[in-house]
């Protein structure tokens, strides 16, 4: 059931993926996007990550992915960026990029870098009875690497910081 | 009754969003427990209707079933919207009767000018305002439709007060 | 702690099925009959009786609509991408009609197989669910707007997209105040901390963060005074201008659900839920399958409580219709202005003052209970009375009236017919003295 499950998700996410990129209009190519998410939310779910699920949605899904629509919607974007993608550059870049990808699959799904089984499901379960499901990530989080949450903390600061001051200059 | 215009104070100052609307929400709630209420259901309850008021018509009968009408033609002349049609015709006694009487009552625009005319008050603007039909052609009323009709008629001045002071 | 029994597998999923079978009808109905109710309750403010013709006291005039609405004509508008036209309102419906599944409405049920819990589904993120699935909905309503291919539709998408994401900010932050006390997100743990953990309605403790939850989601409800996606007198209806018969139904129906689990969740974050008052005996929390803590569990408890979840429900659901016949609609951009420079800032320094509170407490060694409360509802009032005198006075918020008469710039052509600073009479350009 579960398995089952794994792959129809799977196969939305990659489905939105696809459709994201050959979309033909901004908007439709954003909901693609907003269904890759959502799957990739019940991927976490599968996982008995239900807080990743439900951030991930918050976040990305319902903020995020809102406010581009938002602006795709009062920006009306046009059809005029095509031939951007056809230039050398971004032959170049989409090869590299398939490549990395294609090797770090090939190491997943071959045996010597497999992701096996390490009990994971245990850890989560135990995490979770011992703590809630927010308290399993907050601990960890707060506690043992405070330092890197505080620095992202810092770097989204200051780019909100600069991204107002870049909006004030213009008015 | 006069309609009383309630005029509103504009705020001066800077007034409080929050209480006012507290307010506001005060008197919709008094309203929305208040019993009193103003609608009239209508086919339960009717507004009574004005003795003035001028409806479809309907014709004045004798005792024996002839209609009072004598034919005099003063109905369709004076008839703004030109919507009586009469056809008189004369018995061997040489009294009058109307042969078609038709009332358009689409074209009528119930002045009752045919009842103040008529001088033998025969016909008559009438009390009566349900008269739904399907089809636009049942809408032109015969003379065995107007001498039909029962509901009251409308007089057109309060004979104790004439001047309608 | 009490022994119930837990349920078999069996037992579970048959319990959970008549749960799921049992909610859906009972919101759906409800939704119906509070369509009726919002036009008996809108007749009443307005000295009128409202629908009554249908069946007792109109009681039959939600079935009539359904089935107008199945039989007029489904219309498609020119050149609206047909896939997402048709897509959304279901996207618009479906998270509406989840949400409800992660509410406690009553207090468990003992039966002859083992306990079960009054909630379909007590998931352990529980109110992070609701957020994201609600978060969820505005797509319906983008949807509807963008694939309308119709400006007043598009303009109600646009709005309701800034919107949602203005007020679901506030609303997220006005919870984080009740995560903190109750130190868990599922809501039956919520509503325990409500009634042995801390023993106060947290509209008490935490008075502020329940005022900023109400306004807040009255406008991720977009219900009045927050209704610019539909906006009648401005936009037709919105979103879902273009929409006829059954699909029109739906976005009615995803309105009116989310007012339901909106007002069922105000019920349980911040008035205890399915709890009775001054009433020890249904105190009582789910620690592990067929485990109790606090009393014990009974039918006739479960009833009780359901009657009192219900209660609780409809008081704010009454709220909302109330609001909404009284307040006029906020302009586009004091929506804005509510949500960014006053919800937000608010939110964040309750959120401060709050933790700051719990803990000083928590370090002088304060045991978690009712005093604890009491120090938290001493906090909370200070606080919203502070906040509700300055957004009382119009800094914040201030209506057309009040503001000082703008002083007309004069126009260039106009500015050409004044000779010698004489300005000449122009007509059409009545000039307006300075104060």
């Amino acid at each position: 059931m579960t398995t089952l499950l794994w792959y129809i998700f799977a196969a939305l996410a990659i489905g939105g993926g696809v459709g994201m990129v050959m979309g033909r209009q901004p908007v439709a190519s954003l909901l693609s996007l907003v269904l890759t998410f959502f799957s990739l939310a019940a991927i976490y779910i599968l996982l008995e990550a239900h807080f990743i699920a439900a951030v991930q949605i918050i976040v990305y899904a319902g903020a995020i992915m809102v406010l581009f629509l938002f602006v795709i919607m009062l920006l009306n974007l046009g059809h005029d960026y095509r031939a951007d993608l056809r230039g050398l550059a971004w032959i170049v870049v989409g090869s590299v990029s398939a490549g990395v990808i294609g090797y770090m699959l090939s190491r997943a799904l071959t045996t010597e870098g497999a992701i096996v089984d390490q009990g994971g499901a245990e850890m989560i379960d135990a995490a979770l009875r011992n703590h809630n499901a927010v308290g399993a990530i907050a601990l960890p989080m707060f506690r043992d690497y405070v330092v890197p949450f505080e620095l992202t903390a810092v770097l989204l600061l200051v780019a909100m910081v600069g991204a107002v001051l870049l909006a004030k200059r213009r008015v | 009754m006069a309609i009383g215009v309630k005029v509103m104070k504009r705020p001066e100052g800077s007034p409080s969003y929050l209480r006012a609307s507290l307010r506001g929400m005060a008197l919709t709630f008094r309203h929305l427990i208040d019993p009193r209420k103003v609608t009239m259901q209508y086919p339960d309850e009717k507004w009574e209707l004005s003795k003035r008021w001028r409806g479809t018509h309907r014709m004045e009968v004798h005792a024996d079933g002839r209609p009072k009408c004598v034919a005099c033609g003063l109905c369709p002349t004076i008839c703004p919207s030109n919507c009586i049609r009469l056809v008189p015709g004369e018995d061997d006694q040489g009294n009058r009767y109307p042969i078609v009487y038709e009332i358009d009552e689409f074209r009528c625009i119930f002045c009752g000018m045919c009842q103040e005319v008529c001088p033998v008050e025969a016909i008559h603007v009438g009390q009566d305002y349900e008269n739904a039909e399907f089809t636009r052609e049942r809408f032109v009323y015969d003379l065995d439709r107007l001498m039909a009709q029962d509901h009251p008629v409308t007089q057109l001045w309060d004979p104790a007060d004439p001047l309608s002071e | 702690m009490h022994e119930v029994g837990a349920l078999s597998p069996t037992a579970f999923l048959v319990s959970s099925a008549i749960k799921v079978i049992a909610v859906f009808t009972v919101v759906m109905v409800t939704v119906a009959m509070l369509t009726l109710l919002e036009r008996r309750i809108s007749a009443w403010i307005q000295d009128r009786l409202g629908p009554n013709r249908v069946g007792p006291f109109g009681l039959l005039q939600p079935i009539a609509d359904g089935l107008k609405n199945i039989l007029k004509e489904e219309t498609l508008p020119a050149q609206a991408s047909r896939f997402y036209f048709i897509l959304a309102p279901m996207i618009s419906i479906i998270p509406a009609l989840i949400t409800f599944s992660v509410v406690p409405f009553a207090a468990p049920l003992p039966t002859p197989w083992g306990l079960v819990e009054m909630v379909v589904a007590d998931i352990p993120i529980g109110i992070l669910f609701i957020i994201a699935l609600t978060s969820l909905g505005v797509y319906g309503i983008v949807m509807a707007g963008w694939s309308s291919n119709n400006k007043y539709a598009f303009l109600g998408g646009m709005r309701a997209s800034a919107q949602l994401i203005s007020y679901e900010v506030s609303l997220g932050l006005s919870l984080i105040p009740v995560f903190m006390v109750v130190g868990n997100v599922t809501l039956p743990q919520v509503v325990w901390a409500q009634q042995e953990g801390i023993g106060l309605w947290f509209a008490l403790p935490l008075g502020l963060s329940f005022f900023l939850f109400v306004i807040s989601a009255f406008a991720e409800t977009n219900r009045l005074p927050f209704d610019m996606p539909e906006a009648e007198s401005e936009l037709v209806t919105g979103y879902h201008t273009e929409y006829s018969s059954m699909k029109f139904s739906m976005f009615f129906i995803a309105e009116y659900s989310n007012m339901l689990t909106a007002s069922a969740l105000m019920a349980t974050l911040f008035l205890g839920g399915w709890d009775i008052p001054f009433w020890k005996g249904d105190n009582m929390v789910v620690v592990a399958p067929g485990v109790v803590q606090g009393a014990e569990p009974h039918v006739l408890k479960t009833l009780l409580t359901l009657l009192s979840f219900a209660v609780k429900t409809a008081f704010f659901i009454v709220l909302y219709m109330w609001v909404r016949w009284t307040v006029p609609r906020f302009r586009y951009d004091q929506v804005m202005h509510l949500g960014w420079k006053v919800m937000l800032p608010v939110a964040l320094a309750y959120v401060l003052v709050i933790a700051v509170t719990i803990l000083v407490l928590d370090s002088i060694g304060l045991p978690y209970g009712l005093g604890y409360g009491l120090v938290l509802t001493a906090v909370s009032v200070a606080v919203t009375a502070v906040f509700l005198f300055i957004i009382d006075r119009d800094r914040v918020i201030s209506g057309a009236a009040p503001r000082p008469e703008r002083v007309r710039v004069r126009r260039p052509a106009e500015r050409a017919l004044v000779v010698e600073g004489e300005p000449r009479a122009v007509p059409g350009y009545a000039r307006v003295p300075a104060e």
